[in-house]
């Protein structure tokens, strides 16, 4: 437990661009660069690249001391799990099952985020938006994704 | 030239009150402003979340429809502001610190009403300014070679990233995360893979669509979980108290109009967020006010100049965007994305080529104002029990209906998967406190910007002072190097005076209390956190 070594924002968003910088010009570097006369593809991505490491530096040499802040963020695991598992559900049983099971499971899951939520409220809000949906982008829209498939 | 307008005006009219547009210009203001005003739907979310109802008709009625959108959510998120104090777009923050007041006071529909005056008179001026200034600029567009389209590109991006509220560097930085975004799939000269990793589904590039939900939408749900708890106030407007007195129109009549003219003036500048002015609009209003301290309890006039001020400026960002293909802000950014996808590329030529669309979408603007006056009255009833659906239902519904509009786009569940990753990355930007909207504009913006730069330079053999020499260039980037000196310079202004405010405490309130403009933002933030 070191408190002296507090991080600010700034700090980790430099970072987070010298890093991204680097790796774009890295990859830039891959393809052609060529000269400014005969540009290659990988001229502009290089340019990109290092301004991006410039503007980081220039994050973290600006930052100010005084106007740290502690950052305060309370993980939501459940929240944030749930969130990106109604997407993921999406996908999957967008690919197995269709449209119907697509969207009664990604919002099932998605609903299950918010603590308040209770199981019945959940699954009524997922029949709801699933009739919802079939009925306007399944049969109104001719949405490309057939309601039931399996495989 | 100008009775050439008239004409080609009427013209427009009679493209957009064929039944079959007009339809779709009214169902666009309808469920722009339906899902505009649930909480946490800000213009930008709605637009990308109703983007794919567009994909599935033709490209005239399907502009209109995204004005409608626009329109809609635009008031939508007015309602939201003033009877909330939930400001799902940004420019509207500054509507809440006097709208909110007047609610309290029981003077909601008063505000609403004003707002709705103020929108209507405000995009009107907007639109006659666009009627006669684009045939103008087209003119003027028609010698802009490569070296002229990309230095005015890059303006726009300078503007846009320093101008915006917070850090100018942040700004920059996101700027130039959305133009390497914009670069990656094949690169059109050389048909070269770039930054695709090897995949098939990402050589068409990133989905515009894909990347603003996730960082409009999911992002937003990622930070808001379990976090806002809204207290359902059961707030009741009725239709005649929308009405205002005619004291209270004599009263923001003035405000309205100078709210319109500073709106008007920045939308001339491209990339100029339509935040900065409504904050501009508001803390002009309340320094020349004889009694300043009004504003922040409930003044009418801080209500009437923002609003008029977001409305014609967004209004007059049209031109720019429409004329050049240089689109002003995110929510340009996504209707010229909108466009390109339905095979139209705005540009000197749109007006030549496509004037159905053209004026046929100024003329649009007007009706879908119309309608939108229409559509309030007697539906703020609805609107205002809409308000109040909980976010822990509203969240699950939205973003089935993003993953769905996502997926209609190309049929791709693979873009649906992109949508997850830049909600990551767009969490993590707001936890940071790193704007987002900036990402979108580079993203927009970038393959036109590297595409006439390469061009240029091939062009001129690689003699980069050809960017200086040719004047209407040389124009376009003294005006970026203007922007980006001026921040430095504030930058070290204010390093001075910090330093001396840790000899001397209070110095730093003091040149605060200097600039209104800052007393604005500070508001807002203190506002919020509420």
């Amino acid at each position: 437990m070191n408190r002296a070594w507090r991080v600010s924002r700034d700090q980790i968003g430099g970072v987070l661009l010298i890093l991204l910088g680097v790796g774009v010009t890295v990859g830039g570097f891959s393809f052609h660069v060529g000269t400014l006369s005969e540009m290659g593809s990988g001229f502009i991505p290089v340019v990109l690249g290092v301004l991006m490491v410039l503007i980081g530096g220039a994050i973290i040499a600006t930052e100010k001391k005084e106007e740290r802040e502690e950052i305060r963020i309370q993980p939501q695991w459940r929240g944030w799990f749930c969130i990106l598992g109604g997407v993921a559900a999406f996908v999957l049983f967008g690919t197995y099952g269709g449209l119907i099971p697509a969207t009664f499971a990604s919002v099932l899951i998605a609903a299950l985020g918010d603590k308040q939520n209770r199981l019945r409220d959940c699954l009524i809000l997922a029949v709801l938006v699933t009739v919802f949906g079939v009925v306007v982008f399944g049969y109104g829209l001719g949405l490309q994704m057939p309601l039931l498939a399996w495989g | 030239m100008m009775g050439h307008s008239i004409v080609d005006l009427m013209y427009g009219f009679s493209v957009a009150l064929q039944p079959g547009n007009l339809m779709w210009s009214f169902f666009g203001v309808l469920v722009g402003n339906l899902i505009g005003v649930l909480p946490g739907m800000g213009a930008l979310t709605t637009i990308s979340m109703l983007l794919p109802l567009t994909y599935f008709i033709a490209p005239v009625p399907a502009i209109l429809m995204l004005a409608g959108i626009f329109y809609g959510s635009q008031y939508g998120g007015a309602i939201g502001a003033i009877l909330l104090n939930l400001p799902s777009h940004p420019p509207h923050a500054v509507t809440c610190l006097d709208g909110y007041p007047l609610t309290q006071k029981g003077k909601g529909g008063t505000a609403l009403g004003i707002t709705m005056m103020c929108s209507f008179f405000a995009a009107s001026v907007g639109i006659l300014v666009m009627i006669f200034l684009s045939p103008l600029l087209v003119s003027v567009a028609f010698k802009f070679g490569p070296s002229e389209l990309f230095s005015i590109m890059l303006m726009g991006l300078v503007a846009g990233a320093t101008m915006s509220r917070g850090s100018p560097l942040k700004g920059i930085a996101m700027t130039l995360f959305g133009l390497v975004l914009g670069v990656v799939g094949t690169d059109p000269t050389s048909g070269t893979m770039r930054y695709t990793f090897g995949s098939a589904e990402l050589s068409d590039g990133i989905d515009l669509g894909a990347l603003c939900m996730g960082l409009f939408g999911i992002a937003d749900f990622l930070s808001s979980i379990n976090r806002v708890h809204m207290q359902a106030r059961t707030t009741r407007v009725r239709m005649s108290e929308m009405r205002p007195s005619w004291a209270e129109i004599k009263q923001s009549f003035k405000p309205m109009l100078r709210g319109t003219f500073i709106g008007t003036l920045f939308g001339a500048m491209p990339g100029t967020g339509p935040t900065i002015t409504t904050f501009i609009a508001y803390a002009f209003e309340r320094k020349i006010s004889r009694n300043p301290e009004r504003f922040g309890k409930g003044a009418i006039e801080g209500v009437a100049a923002p609003e008029a001020a977001s409305h014609s400026k967004t209004q007059v960002d049209f031109i720019p965007t429409m004329t050049l293909g240089i689109p002003g802000d995110a929510v340009m950014a996504l209707l010229l994305g909108a466009l390109i996808i339905k095979g139209v590329q705005p540009g000197p030529q749109l007006i030549t080529e496509h004037p159905d669309i053209f004026w046929g979408l100024i003329a649009s603007f007007w009706i879908g104002n119309v309608l939108l006056v229409i559509l309030n009255v007697p539906m703020i009833g609805v609107w205002v029990r809409l308000l109040q659906v909980p976010y822990r239902f509203l969240y699950p519904a939205a973003l089935f209906f993003i993953a769905v509009g996502v997926y209609s786009s190309h049929n791709s569940l693979f873009e649906v998967g992109e949508v997850a990753v830049f909600g990551v990355i767009g969490a993590i930007c707001l936890a940071l406190k790193f704007p987002v909207s900036p990402i979108v504009l580079g993203f927009v913006l970038g393959p036109m910007l590297e595409q006439n730069f390469r061009r240029a330079m091939l062009l001129e053999r690689g003699d980069l002072t050809t960017l200086v020499t040719r004047p209407i260039s040389a124009a376009f980037l003294s005006i970026s190097a203007l922007l980006i000196l001026f921040q430095v310079f504030a930058f070290v202004r204010s390093r001075i005076a910090s330093s001396r405010a840790r000899k001397s405490g209070k110095a730093q309130q003091e040149k605060n209390r200097e600039s209104g403009l800052q007393d604005v933002v500070d508001a807002v933030s203190r506002q919020q956190s509420h």
